[in-house]
């Protein structure tokens, strides 16, 4: 009998990770509503029509999960998003070294923070040749150097390479 | 004005003798349209001193040729990566994507060339002969029709884009939402900024198109060593360099009617200021699978999935122009840094440039057809060594990608809060992608949300507040009943497929 329930169990298709982003949505529709409260119709309108056919939308998909749930043919369990595996680990390492490749730029400059930021995140995903790590890492960080801040003259953070690249020359 | 055979052909060898500044132009706009976030109005921007400087049917022909390319360049990423480098490209990765993955790049690479390049031909000689006609087109769109085509656009997005309607919906709505953020048009009042200066402008589309593809995608990434698949690699490895490349060429010319037909979809609505790229490709691509034999085939690396948003997208720049040349209405933001360099040569655009001036918009358009015909012959032996980048494992990848498409975040608007921000449209945009919400729905209503709320604001303020307004108008109501069309058609005609 409890063989049975397991297998049941386990043949139901988890849903619970599809309602993370409408619960997103739907937070967001509800934030969106709160600011306007006090605004003229003029600045609401949009708000207003979007956001309520957004939440109606979420809610219709919300009943009918609820009723396939509610029918035993889903399971509200999540399968995506369980951060015990070691690709989710990873995968957060690789997102906070991105974070702070954003923290870090406004003063370690454009070339210097790829450098730093391609090397780290090539050893996060494994590569472990330090010619490979090294020798990528310069390169790409220099590429990008000439075509985005010599070539294109794009508006990027400067730092101690960039600067004294431009009292050398 | 005599409008022959000889005219023409004048214009086109003039159009040939500034080959000088088209092929230069040709290889930065493929480049800045292959990276998300340098489209052809940053970098016409940076440019500016250089077309001042020539004149002025050299600097057309440059800033038309530039902006040709970059339509044409947006495809590569899409196709190899699974990024858009701009938003008109977000339909082709449906079956660009799953091609590279068979490790059919070069071939699909060749298909996006083609469709692109003879999309593009097809629709600026057409505006050639058509063009005071094409010219009127816009004056049927008002408000109230703009707003239909926005929501109509993103719907059939909705139901294009993802197997479930109701998802895509939900996707674009909220992009919809999000793209409202920041200040209303009549009081500027700041709306949903969660307290960040930064977003008092509106929500920076370059940011959100590379959080929601590109660092989604990278994200991604890391969970496989190689984005080809096993066959895939296979594949690569026992094909030959050219084969793939003439494949490419025969598998388009087989469906050639295919790109004929899209690229007036793409001319159409290029026309209408505001519709632009994004629409026009997804309206192809769902046109494209309704009159297919197998739709079920489309989003698995379908030939005629590349080859109609492809084509479209390009049909796109010809029509873009023609607001802009007849009435000196830019129809977006690479046609409005044009207009700055045809107004510091003194020529003023109008309905009078055909009776005082008629070689400048003609010349302008042949420039295209010009640009096309290059680009035909230069870029198709390049899909061979473009496709290679597939072959690069992830770990090297997924870094790359997300260090350079940040920087093409902070470009626009050199402010650090814009690559923070596309980290966060990063996850969300991986969110969407892990639970099967369609992240190019959620992009589009990025993009289309200022332009609704303008569009209904102008509709309810001329009705004074009137919601029946939205009703009013006769091609408001035909478009309203195919968006009707479109939601209750797709899954009716699923079911009786099914039967």
């Amino acid at each position: 009998m409890n063989e049975n329930t397991n297998t049941q169990e386990k043949e139901k298709k988890a849903k619970g990770d599809e309602l993370v982003f409408p619960i997103m949505a739907l937070a967001f529709a509800i934030y969106y509503l709160y600011t306007i409260l006090d605004l003229n119709w003029e600045a609401k309108v949009n708000g207003v029509l979007v956001g309520s056919i957004l939440i109606f939308l979420i809610a219709v998909f919300l009943f009918r999960t609820a009723l396939d749930w509610q029918r035993g043919k889903i399971s509200l369990k999540f399968k995506t998003f369980v951060f015990n595996s070691g690709i989710q680990l990873t995968r957060i390492w690789f997102l906070l070294l991105a974070v702070s490749y954003v923290v870090v730029i406004p003063w370690a400059g454009f070339t210097l923070t790829t450098f730093g930021y391609l090397v780290a995140a090539m050893l996060l995903l494994g590569v472990r040749s330090p010619l490979r790590l090294f020798a990528v890492s310069l390169t790409l960080s220099v590429s990008g150097y000439l075509f985005f801040i010599t070539l294109l003259k794009t508006r990027l953070p400067l730092g101690p390479v960039e600067r004294l690249i431009d009292w050398w020359f | 004005m005599e409008f022959t055979f000889e005219f023409l052909s004048q214009l086109f060898v003039t159009s040939l003798g500034h080959w000088y500044v088209i092929v230069p132009a040709i290889i930065i706009g493929l480049v800045i349209g292959a990276i998300p976030g340098l489209g052809p109005a940053n970098t016409l921007i940076i440019l500016l001193p250089f077309t001042l400087s020539l004149e002025v049917n050299a600097a057309m022909a440059f800033m038309v040729a530039l902006y040709c390319s970059a339509r044409m360049g947006a495809g590569i990423p899409a196709i190899l990566v699974n990024i858009p480098g701009t938003a008109g490209a977000a339909a082709t990765p449906f079956d660009g994507y799953p091609m590279t993955q068979k490790g059919m790049a070069q071939q699909a690479l060749t298909m996006s060339f083609v469709a692109s390049a003879f999309g593009g031909l097809i629709a600026s000689i057409f505006s050639i002969f058509s063009l005071p006609m094409l010219a009127r087109v816009g004056y049927y769109f008002h408000s109230v029709e703009m707003v239909v085509v926005m929501l109509f656009g993103l719907t059939l997005i909705a139901v294009v884009s993802t197997g479930n309607t109701l998802k895509g919906l939900i996707g674009g709505f909220f992009g919809l939402l999000v793209g409202a953020i920041g200040p209303d048009f009549i009081y500027s009042a700041p709306r949903a900024t969660f307290g960040f200066l930064e977003l008092y402008d509106g929500v920076p589309v370059v940011a959100a198109l590379i959080g929601i593809f590109a660092i989604s995608e990278a994200l991604l990434m890391i969970e496989v060593e190689s984005i080809l698949t096993e066959a895939g690699k296979t594949r690569m490895a026992a094909q030959s360099p050219w084969a793939a490349t003439w494949e490419g060429v025969r598998m388009s010319a087989k469906r050639w009617w295919h790109i004929v037909w899209t690229s007036f979809i793409g001319l159409g609505i290029g026309v209408v200021p505001g519709a632009g790229a994004p629409i026009a490709a997804f309206v192809a691509y769902q046109q494209s699978r309704l009159f297919s034999k197998h739709p079920e085939r489309y989003g698995t690396g379908h030939p005629e999935g590349i080859l109609a948003p492809e084509s479209a997208n390009n049909g796109v720049t010809s029509g873009s122009l023609i607001p802009l040349l007849t009435l000196g209405i830019p129809g977006g933001s690479t046609a409005a840094i044009m207009l700055i360099v045809i107004q510091f040569h003194g020529i003023v655009l109008g309905p009078r440039i055909f009776l005082d001036m008629p070689q400048f918009p003609y010349g302008v358009l042949m420039g295209m057809v010009v640009t096309y015909l290059f680009m035909v012959g230069t870029i198709l032996p390049l899909a061979r060594y473009m496709s290679r980048v597939t072959l690069i494992p992830t770990q090297y990848l997924a870094p790359a990608i997300i260090s350079f498409t940040l920087v093409g975040a902070f470009s626009p608007r050199a402010y650090i809060f814009d690559m923070g921000l596309g980290l966060v449209f990063g996850v969300i945009g991986y969110i969407a992608r892990k639970t099967g919400y369609q992240v190019s729905a959620i992009l589009i209503g990025v993009i289309l949300g200022p332009y609704v709320e303008r569009y209904l604001m102008r509709a309810l303020r001329i009705s004074e507040g009137d919601p029946t307004v939205l009703f009013s108008s006769t091609i408001g109501n035909v478009l309203w009943v195919l968006l009707a069309l479109s939601l209750i058609l797709p899954p009716v005609i699923e079911r009786l497929r099914k039967r």
